[in-house]
């Protein structure tokens, strides 16, 4: 054997021998078995909670940004529909990895309509996402890679508030002081109207993998002031034409009568929980009259909907107008206090 | 040779430089030694030391300071 | 594509490396060049031609400074009394700088504009304000590498001026040499000598060098995956919100920024070593165990080291022999006596060095600072060096004995994360507002009750965790351990272990993944 030869196959055999032990690794690390949600790092926490739902019970996930995560509430579309929803997405969510958040989703639970929220269409940069290019493909087959921060739940405790399947409560309210008629104005940021190549590629093979597994696939715009245009929409709307999918523009449906001086947290980029109150009746709706999504209320094997549909209106309820966020600082500003006494910086 | 050593001792007189060669590599003599040196081996040695000569090449050793003297000095 | 992606480690780098070993010899160093220009152009785009532009140009004031050294030696042999062939030389000699200043001074424009033109505008429009005049801001877009790329190119050109190299014939060579891919990013400046030959040769690959080069880039992401990206939150956050914290938390954002700078400076420069290493070219190190230095001197002997010789070479050492400095010098010894004239003429050479060194990270009053902060310091070394003896010998301290080092090295410490609290502030006076606050309202327990969100506990324990292995690592070799050698000289099954070690370490332990913005190099953007 030559010694080049030799060096090839050196090189061949540590490279099988470190895929193995990470497959054999990412085997045992089911995280559906293994772990409970407190200890999945908040990225991939909806994701899990979507995975321990019992199989085959959700027929509509929603996919997106942070825009889905606040607008797109299931506990509410449950109580005026009885569609089974969850929100699968997570912050400044790439294509990416809502490619393979989908194809989990899928595998998981067999829904029948994929909700995909529109904004991440016009988010590239081509080191982010040559990165996951390479990246979520890898994550995707490689649990021991995707939960590979489990560590640090042994050492920190985690603040994740992942239920209600996947809802963000948000009930701050920050006005919107821009023009009202936002859809026709230029976005500030000077915002693409035209969806990179990239994007439009991995769209087609969403779209693909959806009809070969019978799923129906709808691309939506949550309703933001900040975020979206005419431009934005229009270009939406063409393009889902182009590739044989549906569009629903929140923005300019009908019926939905979005409150810019209360139904926002942050100025009118996210609806809060009120916007979302607002949305819930629109999506079913939409839902219903364009998939064949069911009503499982009264369904008895669905009873414990209405449990965490309890759950989460005495939740809405105790926020008092708060977020997540708030009654963290809240709890942080506490603890500081207990501590400063314990260190003598302050007295009782 | 001798007054050249006599210089080196004066900057440093804890090394044996009949047998170090490695004067700036092993950064025995310091960026301020090297001023020292420089002007005591133009006011000695009658020659002028330019930019062109500042290499470890010709500091690194005492016999190698000697070679750019006398090269120097020819010219 | 920086090099510390996936997309580098994972892709273009094997990529690279196979194409590499199928071409025939003789075309390997297009590889390498088309390599090169094509990592350029995933950063700067089209600025990719003012980087050949830059290389054709210093190739072509290498060649014009060389026919002339030709040009003078057939002169030369045509003369035969002394007192001509002086007068030939000097002739040839005045046309020679000429051309090096030409070149000197077009690259240096170069990167002034880049770098500075607003910043000297701004200052300017500032001054000049109450006269109603205003010079334009100019849009300028940051050719990656020019810091770096532009003082090889120096380098070499005054190498040529001195003759210490003859011109390089080859342009592509002086392409491949100004911009081979692994080192555009942030150095190591290399002089010509140094990786021009070994890139060219084009010599097959070698399981030696790419074991090497493996363990190399792997130790890199170790420190800068493990460590410093998951500092850089906790700094990050710190430094901007300066205002807030003050006591014992500007301590720990400086020792914080410190530590994080130098395990991503170096750990990056580690793969940059590497990768040169698997294609055979060995590029000069940067780092050599910093935090073991006894003064601020020695410091910049073993940090940042091709910066600081660099320096040495192009700007201390022409100064110190400059005329002007050495009538200076004779004058000085005569007048003033030995000691005052070495401390005067430290004085005058140091200067520029230190402008320099700071003015080349950035413009910012605060890198001029960075920059005479250190000079104070070197020359207050060097001025104080009999004071220190004579106070040695009065104690009876010899400078071997233990305690006294590790204080040395203390004093060191204190005077480095002095200087990097300063360099990585926002500007100026926030550097001085965090300086004093650090006075301010001092409380150790402030450490854990204030302690901001951008970092968890988690965060902390990998990151003491990872310093604790690079210390380990760095005291066996600053004590003359090879731990390189031992690694790669070991059997194939330990050596390998060791291998998977990092790696597993690496994966479980580092900062990375989806969402996950990696953070980027610091010294890039100089």
């Amino acid at each position: 054997m030559s010694k080049k030869t030799k060096t090839i196959l050196k090189i061949a055999l540590f490279g099988v021998i470190l895929i193995s032990v990470i497959a054999g690794l990412s085997a045992a690390a089911d995280p559906i078995k293994w772990f409970d949600e407190g200890r999945i790092q908040n990225r991939n926490a909806r994701l899990v909670a979507m995975l321990k739902e019992p199989e085959d019970t959700i027929e509509v996930a929603n996919i997106g940004d942070s825009l889905s995560l606040t607008g797109f509430s299931p506990m509410e579309i449950w109580r005026v529909s009885g569609i089974t929803a969850v929100n699968v997405g997570a912050d400044g969510l790439r294509m990416m990895e809502a490619y393979y958040n989908m194809v989990d989703t899928v595998e998981s639970q067999h829904p029948k309509v994929m909700m995909l929220e529109s904004l991440m269409l016009f988010r590239y940069s081509f080191n982010n996402d040559a990165q996951e290019l390479i990246s979520e493909p890898l994550n995707h087959r490689f649990a021991f890679l995707k939960y590979h921060s489990l560590w640090k739940t042994y050492v920190e405790k985690l603040g994740n508030r992942i239920y209600h399947k996947g809802y963000l409560i948000n009930e701050n309210v920050a006005p919107y002081e821009g023009p009202a008629d936002y859809m026709s104005r230029e976005l500030e940021d000077g915002g693409r109207t035209t969806i990179p190549e990239f994007n439009r590629r991995l769209l087609e093979k969403m779209a693909k993998y959806c009809r070969d597994n019978d799923v129906e696939l709808i691309i939506y715009s949550m309703p933001s002031a900040k975020g979206y245009n005419y431009e934005r929409t229009n270009t939406l709307q063409a393009v889902a034409d182009e590739i044989g999918v549906k569009y629903l523009d929140l923005n300019t449906v009908e019926g939905l009568d979005i409150d810019w001086e209360n139904d926002t947290n942050d100025g009118g980029d996210h609806i809060n929980y009120y916007g979302a109150v607002k949305t819930a009746p629109v999506f079913a709706k939409y839902l219903k009259e364009n998939s064949d999504v069911t009503d499982r209320r009264g369904d008895p094997a669905y009873a414990y909907w209405y449990m965490e549909l309890a759950d989460y209106d005495q939740l809405v309820i105790a926020m008092d107008g708060k977020s997540f966020q708030d009654l963290a600082n809240e709890e942080k500003e506490a603890w500081r206090q207990e501590m400063l006494i314990k260190a003598g910086r302050k007295k009782q | 040779m001798e007054k050249l050593l006599e210089i080196l001792q004066d900057i440093d007189d804890s090394v044996d430089y009949e047998t170090e060669t490695k004067l700036i590599d092993n950064h025995i003599l310091d960026s301020f030694g090297i001023i020292t040196l420089v002007s005591e081996i133009e006011e000695n040695f009658d020659v002028e030391v330019d930019a062109a000569e500042m290499t470890p090449e010709n500091f690194n050793s005492a016999k190698s300071l000697w070679a750019m003297i006398q090269r120097l000095q020819e010219n | 594509m920086a090099i510390y992606t996936n997309l580098y480690l994972l892709v273009f780098l094997p990529a690279v490396l196979i194409i590499y070993e199928i071409v025939p010899k003789r075309f390997r160093w297009c590889v390498l060049l088309a390599a090169s220009y094509a990592l350029y152009i995933s950063f700067s785009k089209a600025l990719v031609f003012l980087l050949i532009g830059t290389s054709v140009f210093t190739y072509l004031i290498g060649r014009r400074m060389g026919t002339l050294a030709d040009e003078c030696q057939a002169e030369l042999a045509t003369c035969t009394d002394r007192k001509q062939k002086s007068e030939v030389k000097k002739g040839f000699q005045v046309r020679r700088r000429h051309v090096l200043l030409l070149g000197v001074l077009v690259l240096l424009g170069i990167l002034f504009y880049v770098n500075y033109y607003n910043f000297v505008a701004e200052n300017i429009n500032f001054l000049l304000g109450p006269l109603g005049h205003k010079l334009p801001m100019a849009k300028v877009l940051f050719p990656m590498g020019i810091s770096f790329y532009t003082l090889e190119a120096i380098g070499y050109m005054a190498d040529v001026y001195w003759e210490r190299y003859p011109a390089e014939k080859h342009v592509g060579k002086m392409c491949l040499f100004l911009s081979f891919f692994p080192q555009i990013m942030e150095g190591p400046i290399a002089r010509y000598p140094d990786t021009s030959d070994a890139l060219m040769a084009g010599e097959p690959l070698k399981a030696d060098n790419l074991s090497e080069g493996f363990l190399r880039i792997i130790w890199g992401l170790f420190k800068k995956m493990i460590v410093s990206d998951r500092l850089s939150y906790l700094i990050t956050y710190i430094f901007g919100n300066y205002k807030d914290y003050h006591g014992s938390f500007i301590i720990l954002a400086a020792v914080g920024y410190t530590i994080q700078l130098y395990l991503e400076f170096s750990g990056s420069i580690d793969i940059v070593i590497g990768s040169g290493k698997m294609f055979g070219v060995t590029i000069p190190e940067n780092f050599n165990q910093p935090f073991a230095s006894q003064s601020a001197a020695e410091f910049w002997r073993r940090w940042h080291m091709s910066l600081g010789n660099w320096f040495k070479n192009y700007v201390f050492y022409p100064v110190t022999v400059s005329s002007r400095v050495k009538n200076w010098n004779k004058k000085a010894r005569k007048k003033y006596g030995k000691y005052w004239a070495m401390v005067g003429t430290s004085a005058m050479s140091l200067f520029p060095v230190w402008v320099a060194t700071g003015v080349w990270h950035g413009a910012g009053w605060k890198y001029l600072f960075y920059g005479m902060y250190y000079y104070v310091i070197l020359l207050l070394g060097v001025a104080l060096e009999p004071l220190k003896q004579k106070r040695n010998e009065y104690l009876g301290i010899s400078p071997d004995m233990w305690w006294f080092k590790a204080l040395r090295i203390f004093k060191t410490w204190i005077i480095i994360f002095v200087g990097e609290l300063f360099f990585n502030a926002k500007d100026l006076s926030a550097g001085f507002y965090m300086f004093f606050s650090m006075f301010r309202d001092f409380h150790i327990s402030s450490l854990w009750i204030y302690f901001p969100d951008a970092i968890t506990t988690g965060d902390v324990v990998a990151i003491v965790a990872g310093c604790i292995v690079v210390w380990c690592v760095g005291f066996a070799k600053e004590h003359g351990v090879d731990v390189k050698g031992k690694i790669l000289h070991a059997a194939t099954p330990a050596r390998w272990c060791v291998f998977y070690a990092i790696i597993f370490l690496i994966l479980i332990f580092g900062a990375y993944g989806t969402g996950y913005q990696p953070v980027d190099l610091i010294y890039a953007g100089f």
